[in-house]
């Protein structure tokens, strides 16, 4: 009688009405114990604090429970099933702390813009689908351009649970948090604490992901780095990707490290550095993730040639609805999290599509594809290698009839030792910026350590195959790019 | 023309900076300029999506990093503020016939106009058109540009950008 969406949006209203129902707020003091943090107390008599009670408690967010915050990682750390959730709420209690140091440090504390940032701190991860960036990236290969960022505006502002506890409390409130989650430039300090080199969302994963990893590699001194923490004006370009005489500058208040925290702040940028070495790009959890973008970008064209019933498909299984939909709604969104991709394995294993059989047995049974890291063997700085291996590769695919995305996958992410946001695509505030001895007058933490200086670009390069015989396909192409 | 080969984008991108005077300085002006000539009919095949300075093309970047290295192109690396890098490309080709499905002469003209526009102008602009593709209704496009950008959109940068898109589509 109705159609699945349909069917999903009154299955979501009824409960968002039982919850609400259920879940009058009595103000109370609530305590979490963290890990990373200790014990988080959300006071009684503290309106924002129970806000983010509530929040905390909203069906949307009580997802993140259900997405594991480094995906794949857990293949090579079994540590690192850590969720979203337990992030976002470290992320809150960071929040919390900059703006105890943004209180003490400025003339007149803003309680508003406090409260805007606070929130969009807790909520910034939202929008994140299962296995979170390997979802978006294969959004992308079904032509779908929206990324978290903008689904998590949408849960905030749309016809949400969220978005009810917000408009109770303050009606102009989600709107203020969406747009300072989706703005791609900071304005003021409250900004900051949600995007900046200090922000609280990376002072909380990188000492979370190492802690839960088990790494012994990326601690650093945060105490002693936001004891040192000031803030000041900086002189912010509004296009570095231009000669210094056609800028465009603004002022902006940031974050600054006082000259008594220059060594912590090292720290920090070699732990930041060591982790995404380690954890983040090793190759394979890469692998991995490759294997499921591929699965899913498979299932999801077979499903639009032939139907989840051809498929031996549940067709009202979350991942499968949403897949079937052109334009999925919000509601369906918030259907998937970790668990709707590895129910769905067994059944992706037992279909009668061969390609998608088998790529569901391989990430099951971990068998993963194997990498051949080019990237590794590049001499000088490597361009050119690169580009001849990768026109030569992408000849002998076709020669073959081996597929790109199937039986050879790629990866090429980029380590960058300090410059995190490459390509000019960087502002000052992205920077590590230590207190000069005049008024605004900082120097960049990259001219003056010969640690942060050390930290090298690294281009990764490499290639998954699924067996013996396509490994020496890739290794033949290498041996004779080697030659000259 | 999704289907172009990677030497036919090396070859337009080379194209459209010997059409420039032989020189773009920085690759958020060559993504926002190679954008804003797609919607002229360039049809270079490039997929764009939405980064921190506008819309963004990931094989736009790859066939820069392609035809520098077959010596197409040249891509100068310079430092800029606070040491950030910036790139100068540049090309000496003879004049093309064509760049994409542009004719020359008005791939000059265009790329002229833009050439008298801050690379700040190009990025609003490109992220007004961008927003538009979107399905953003055109009274609401600056107020998302504010919401994205909310330090460079300023009225005057605002009005520039469209004072941009207008001497595009008019000339």
């Amino acid at each position: 009688m109705f159609g699945i969406e349909t069917y999903l949006q009154i299955l979501y209203k009824l409960h968002n009405f039982f919850s609400n129902l259920y879940s009058y707020h009595m103000p109370k003091t609530q305590r979490i114990r963290d890990p990373i943090h200790g014990l988080i107390v959300f006071e009684e008599g503290n309106d924002l604090d129970q806000l983010i009670w509530q929040l905390l408690n909203s069906d949307p967010f009580q997802r993140l429970r259900r997405v594991r915050q480094l995906g794949f990682s857990e293949f090579v750390y079994p540590g690192a099933t850590h969720t979203r959730f337990a992030h976002s709420v470290g992320v809150f209690y960071n929040a919390r702390k900059l703006l105890q140091i943004i209180n003490k440090k400025v003339e007149r504390f803003d309680k508003e813009r406090a409260i805007v940032a606070t929130c969009a701190a807790l909520l910034h991860d939202l929008g994140h689908g299962p296995f979170s960036h390997t979802f978006e990236g294969v959004e992308k290969t079904r032509g779908k351009k929206k990324k978290h960022e903008t689904w998590t505006a949408e849960i905030v502002e749309g016809d949400t649970e969220i978005q009810e506890i917000l408009n109770k409390f303050d009606p102009t409130l989600a709107k203020k948090i969406s747009a300072l989650i989706l703005a791609k430039e900071p304005t003021d300090i409250y900004a900051a604490i949600v995007s900046s080199q200090f922000d609280a969302d990376r002072l909380d994963y990188l000492v979370r992901d190492r802690y839960m990893s088990g790494v012994e590699v990326g601690h650093f001194d945060m105490e002693w780095l936001l004891d040192c923490l000031e803030i000041d004006r900086v002189l912010v370009a509004q296009n570095p990707d231009q000669a210094i005489e056609n800028q465009q500058f603004d002022y902006v208040d940031g974050f600054v490290i006082n000259p008594k925290g220059f060594k912590a702040a090292e720290g920090y940028l070699e732990a930041r550095f060591h982790l995404y070495s380690t954890v983040y790009l090793h190759k394979t959890t890469r692998g991995a993730e490759k294997l499921l973008a591929s699965l899913l970008s498979t299932l999801s064209e077979a499903l639009k040639t032939d139907g989840a019933d051809k498929l031996n498909l549940p067709s009202r299984q979350s991942l499968v609805s949403y897949l079937t939909q052109e334009d999925p709604s919000l509601a369906q969104y918030l259907s998937l999290d970790d668990g709707s991709i590895l129910s769905l394995l067994p059944f992706l294993q037992a279909c009668p599509n061969a390609r998608i059989a088998e790529l569901a047995t391989k990430l099951k049974r971990r068998h993963l594809y194997k990498c051949v890291d080019i990237g590794s063997r590049l001499r000088g700085d490597g361009s050119d290698e690169k580009v001849r291996f990768k026109r030569d590769l992408k000849e002998k695919v076709k020669e073959l009839g081996m597929e790109f995305g199937y039986n050879i996958l790629y990866d090429e992410p980029r380590l960058v030792g300090y410059d995190w946001y490459t390509w000019g695509e960087e502002s000052t505030l992205k920077k590590v910026l230590v207190k000069g001895v005049e008024q605004n007058k900082n120097y960049d933490i990259g001219d003056r350590s010969e640690i942060i200086k050390a930290l090298k670009k690294e281009d990764f390069y490499r290639i998954y195959v699924p067996d013996n015989e396509k490994r020496g396909v890739v290794e033949a192409i290498w041996t004779e790019i080697a030659k000259v | 023309m999704d289907g172009n080969s990677q030497g036919m984008k090396t070859e337009l991108v080379a194209s459209l900076i010997a059409l420039s005077g032989g020189l773009i300085v920085g690759k958020t002006r060559l993504q926002k300029t190679v954008f804003l000539l797609e919607k002229f009919g360039l049809e270079s095949g490039f997929h764009f999506e939405y980064h921190n300075y506008g819309p963004y093309s990931a094989d736009l970047a790859e066939a820069c990093e392609i035809a520098t290295a077959e010596g197409v192109i040249k891509a100068e690396t310079k430092p800029g503020f606070y040491q950030v890098p910036y790139t100068v490309y540049s090309a000496q080709l003879a004049a093309p016939a064509a760049v994409g499905n542009i004719a020359s002469d008005r791939a000059k003209t265009l790329l002229a106009i833009m050439k008298g526009f801050t690379a700040v102008d190009l990025e609003l602009a490109a992220t007004m058109v961008f927003l538009e593709d979107e399905g953003v209704e055109a009274s609401q496009v600056d107020a998302q540009v504010a919401v994205l950008k909310p330090l460079k959109a300023k009225r005057d940068n605002l009005d520039k950008a469209h004072a941009l898109l207008g001497q595009l589509k008019a000339a």
